[in-house]
């Protein structure tokens, strides 16, 4: 697979009365050809911001930081102008948000939504443009496209309005589709329907899918790869079966055992005490130290990342070669 | 047998059409609901948007007055009580509620907000305030030095706790708590989870646990009430029904619950269709627009079913039980 | 309040109005009686000089005294006036918000209605009627028309408070109505409340000045601002300062008053609720 989306010491900062504060603080991952990668944390980790630099989308006053890198196809997209920023936008990277309700304008009618994007990236008539938007909509799986076309959002149910934003962001043929919590203010019945098109989706189209989302659960089992993002890092990184069924990482462990489970014996669950750190707050070290139980001396500095094979990397002294700590 | 704590006896709970043209008809937001609550239990009603289950935690609190039904409490029928037993009653029943920023007052120090309870009732004399509310803050797991903070200085799983707390203030015997984790990030979701089977054992508390997630609500119930526009589709042990549930629904929300573990790989129900609204429901039984079970016919369509016994559940099925 | 003072514009208003406030508390007790008339036939409308730091008026009397005792008048009536009318109005709102239903609908009809007529016409009315307005009387009577925004306002905010859950909570709790209006309500409408009060005083100092200026709000030879400039304009050209003066004040007064207000209004924003 090759690679699509390189990102490489991403960092994103916003002043703050006592100084910088760095929500997102080096991040690094790859996003390859119609790969499936999930970035699971939870709120305040840093991963909404992460996906929204990708597109340059960090509102101000925050901004992405010199150093960082971001590449698509090799092309360097801090460096692009406007006109070749909006092309990528849609054309190459679309994004959906977690909230269908907000994210459509109220006042324009679904189809002239999708239009709008569809004229942007092509140079289609008019009459072209609506085929192409009533072909989307059946294709998201909305029955009566017509319809639907002619509806205003308030019309629309929410995972109906969600399906409307996966067409809108399919318009231009994107090769990366980031979707931040596409399914959390939605019914776990609906979160299913929604997915299943997601994945769907991908397969007919080849296109790559960043999943940014807290959910384990959607991610177990879609996701080709995960990484773990804590306190504006990832602290690590592996194949789906790989993370599950043997994490690396101290909080992803800890995370796993905490999370209930419908399917097999229940066992009572295992916490986390305290609560994840905010920027404004962070240990010097590793992030986790304070509520891992199983920090040891080194661990009050930063850990490096540690390569496990088979495409598992872990940020954590416990993994790290010549550390004393009993694996 | 002893008697259930609480008793819910075909609970109605209509909303009027809005709106000038009266185009649609009453929102039946809880539509003949029944169910009873031993002493200790938990009792968990699951259900999606539109299933009516926040509208039964406000009405079974007298928070809003039922349309029809009877709700018993401790042998007493609350439906009809005057204001003054209202009262009393508030001090037995209390409720938890699902978003905890805007379940506490951003202008009260928490010490306040859980101490209201104590100063509404005159349950403890002015100076022992101060006592009670250090160790109620203590059982849930906070620091007591804090209860002069404002709202706005504690994580959302700190300000879940205040809420647990300021419930907990007037020694109810019976909690509703409407969805108290779904707010909550996954690694804090546990530890309330935990606090709360705690609290239970320590203080023999009955719980009325609403939500959306079942995989959650298998952690802390007994028994489980699955809701589907209104009204109850089925009911029973929870781990009788989460083993092999009955209704079609069940089924479909077991089947989509993501389940954090690659190696399990089922066939999903997908269900068709969209949730319904609550203010035009489908005719006969609610659920056959979107039913999958093999055996649906006409009658579906026409006649509303009524729960039964199906193995160890009741189920609200006309064909529950018949083909697998 | 402190977040008062960290704002560079907050800070501003208050600087401002509190030396106008000193002006008018303390000026009389070291300044020459406005009432004295110095000198009849040398002492009018002497322009300003050290012994008089804003000259004198046509009936020489020094400018700067009468300027804090008009200072006096004026902000006196528009705190009293100011006063009573967020109280009404709060009280309005407040029942309005949470009672609903029938309650809320007569009331904010009544609002409707009230709101229909320009305020300016109803107070000239009413004080044009009376020929002579003792300064109780006119304070009372601003602050009975001005009540009808601020109880609208408050609504909104209470209707708005009255989703979140703490209301629902106090409710189970078994709080009696009153104190879920005091202790749950009252203190979450402050904020843009306390923006709304020193908003409105601004417009009770224009509004009074205005009346004065008409010859209908304060007497004579009671001094407010509005009345000096009223007195002033036939010297308008000849002994300008006469008008200039109270002028000024009044533009500073209702300045710092906003400065203030918008302050308020951007801390509420910010502090008001904060998820």
């Amino acid at each position: 697979m090759t690679a699509l989306l390189e990102v490489r010491a991403l960092r994103v900062s916003f002043p703050a009365t006592a100084g910088e504060l760095r929500p997102v603080d080096g991040v690094e991952f790859t996003v390859s050809r119609g790969e499936f990668l999930a970035l699971v944390g939870e709120s305040g980790a840093g991963k909404s911001l992460t996906g929204l630099a990708l597109l340059r989308l960090v509102p101000p006053p925050g901004r992405i930081e010199r150093g960082s890198s971001l590449r698509l196809d090799g092309k360097d997209l801090l460096t692009l102008d406007s006109d070749e920023l909006r092309r990528v936008r849609g054309g190459r990277i679309a994004m959906v948000f977690q909230d269908p309700g907000t994210s459509l304008n109220p006042v324009l009618r679904v189809g002239d939504q999708i239009v709008e994007t569809i004229r942007a990236h092509s140079a289609k008539s008019a009459r072209e443009a609506r085929g192409r938007a009533e072909a989307l909509l059946t294709e998201v799986g909305l029955g009566d496209a017509e319809g639907c076309y002619h509806s205003y959002p308030h019309q629309l149910s929410g995972g109906m309005r969600q399906r409307v934003m996966i067409a809108i962001a399919l318009a231009a043929e994107p090769q990366l589709l980031i979707a931040d919590e596409p399914t959390s203010a939605l019914d776990v019945t609906v979160q299913a329907q929604i997915l299943e098109l997601l994945d769907d989706l991908r397969t007919r189209h080849g296109m790559a899918v960043l999943l940014v989302t807290h959910d384990l659960g959607v991610v177990a089992e879609r996701a080709d790869r995960v990484a773990v993002m804590y306190a504006g890092r990832i602290v690590e990184e592996a194949p789906t079966a790989r993370l599950f069924a043997a994490p690396a990482h101290p909080y992803t462990a800890e995370l796993l055992a905490s999370l209930p489970r419908l399917r097999g014996p229940r066992a009572p669950l295992r916490s986390i005490p305290g609560a994840m750190p905010t920027p404004a707050d962070w240990p010097t070290g590793c992030r986790f130290r304070p509520r891992c139980p199983r920090a040891f001396s080194p661990c009050t500095d930063d850990p490096p990342i540690t390569s496990l094979g088979g495409g598992h990397q872990v940020r954590c002294w416990l993994a790290a070669p010549d550390s004393q700590a009993a694996p | 047998m002893t008697e259930p704590l609480l008793s819910v006896e075909a609970l109605v709970k209509h909303y009027p059409p809005h709106g000038l043209l009266k185009r649609r008809g009453p929102v039946r937001a809880v539509d003949g609901v029944s169910f009873q609550v031993a002493q200790g239990e938990t009792l968990a009603i699951v259900g999606e948007s539109g299933s009516g289950k926040s509208t039964l935690a406000r009405v079974l609190l007298r928070l809003e007055p039922a349309t029809g039904g009877r709700i018993v409490f401790d042998g007493t029928d609350i439906s009809t009580l005057d204001r003054t037993a209202l009262r009393a009653l508030r001090r037995r029943m209390q409720i938890v509620f699902q978003d905890p920023s805007s379940a506490l007052n951003p202008r009260m120090t928490i010490g306040d907000a859980i101490a209201e309870g104590l100063e509404i009732h005159r349950l403890v004399p002015r100076s022992e305030i101060r006592g009670r509310v250090d160790s109620l803050m203590n059982e849930v797991g906070l620091d007591a030095s804090r209860a002069d903070r404002l709202p706005r200085e504690f994580s959302g799983g700190q300000k879940q706790r205040v809420g647990i707390a300021r419930a907990l203030a007037v020694g109810p015997s019976f909690l509703v708590l409407d969805e108290p984790v779904s707010s909550l990030d996954v690694s804090v979701q546990a530890q309330v989870l935990n606090l709360l089977l705690e609290l239970q054992r320590s203080r023999g508390l009955a719980y009325l646990f609403i939500a959306h997630d079942l995989a959650v609500v298998r952690q802390v119930a007994h028994r489980i009430a699955v809701m589907y526009l209104g009204q109850i589709v089925e009911t029973g042990a929870t781990e009788a029904l989460v083993a092999e549930p009955r209704h079609p629904y069940t089924q479909a929300l077991i089947s989509a619950a993501p389940e954090p573990d690659p190696s399990v790989r089922e066939s999903r129900i997908i269900l068709a269709g969209e949730p319904p609204s609550p203010s035009a429901p489908p005719t006969g039984c609610r659920f056959h627009p979107r039913c999958f079970h093999p055996a649906r016919d006409a009658r579906c369509f026409e006649e509303a079913p009524q729960l039964r016994p199906v193995g160890a559940s009741l189920v609200a099925c006309h064909h529950a039980g018949t083909t697998r | 309040m402190s977040a008062l003072w960290r704002d560079p514009a907050g800070r501003l208003g208050v600087i401002l109005f509190g030396v106008l406030l000193a002006l008018a508390a303390l000026a009389p007790l070291v300044l020459p009686d406005p009432r004295a008339q110095p000198d009849i036939t040398h002492g009018t409308l002497l322009a300003p000089s050290l012994a008089h730091l804003l000259g004198t008026d046509h009936d020489s009397r020094d400018v700067l005294s009468r300027l804090a005792s008009g200072g006096r008048v004026s902000l006196s009536i528009a705190t009293g006036a100011v006063a009573l009318s967020i109280t009404l109005g709060a009280l309005v709102g407040l029942v309005a918000g949470y009672a609903g239903g029938r309650t809320d609908a007569i009331l904010m009809r009544l609002v409707d209605a009230a709101l229909a007529i320009p305020r300016l016409f109803l107070l000239l009315l009413i004080v044009g009627v009376m020929q002579r307005v003792p300064l109780g009387v006119l304070i009372v009577t601003i602050g009975a028309t001005g009540w009808f925004g601020t109880s609208r306002l408050v609504r909104a905010e209470v209707l708005r408070l009255c989703t979140m859950d703490f209301v629902r909570g106090a409710e189970a709790l078994g709080a009696p109505r009153r104190r879920i209006v005091f202790r749950h309500l009252l203190p979450n409408v402050a904020g843009p409340l306390a923006a709304a009060t020193t908003l409105a005083v601004g417009d009770v100092v224009l509004l009074e000045a205005g009346l004065s200026f008409l010859g209908l709000g304060v007497q004579p030879p009671t001094p407010s601002w509005g009345g000096m400039i009223f007195d002033a304009k036939p010297y308008i050209v000849t002994a300008p300062w006469i008008s200039i003066a109270p002028g000024v004040a009044i533009l500073l007064t209702v300045l710092s008053v906003n400065l203030i207000g918008e302050a308020l209004e951007r801390i509420a924003g910010r502090e008001g609720l904060v998820a």
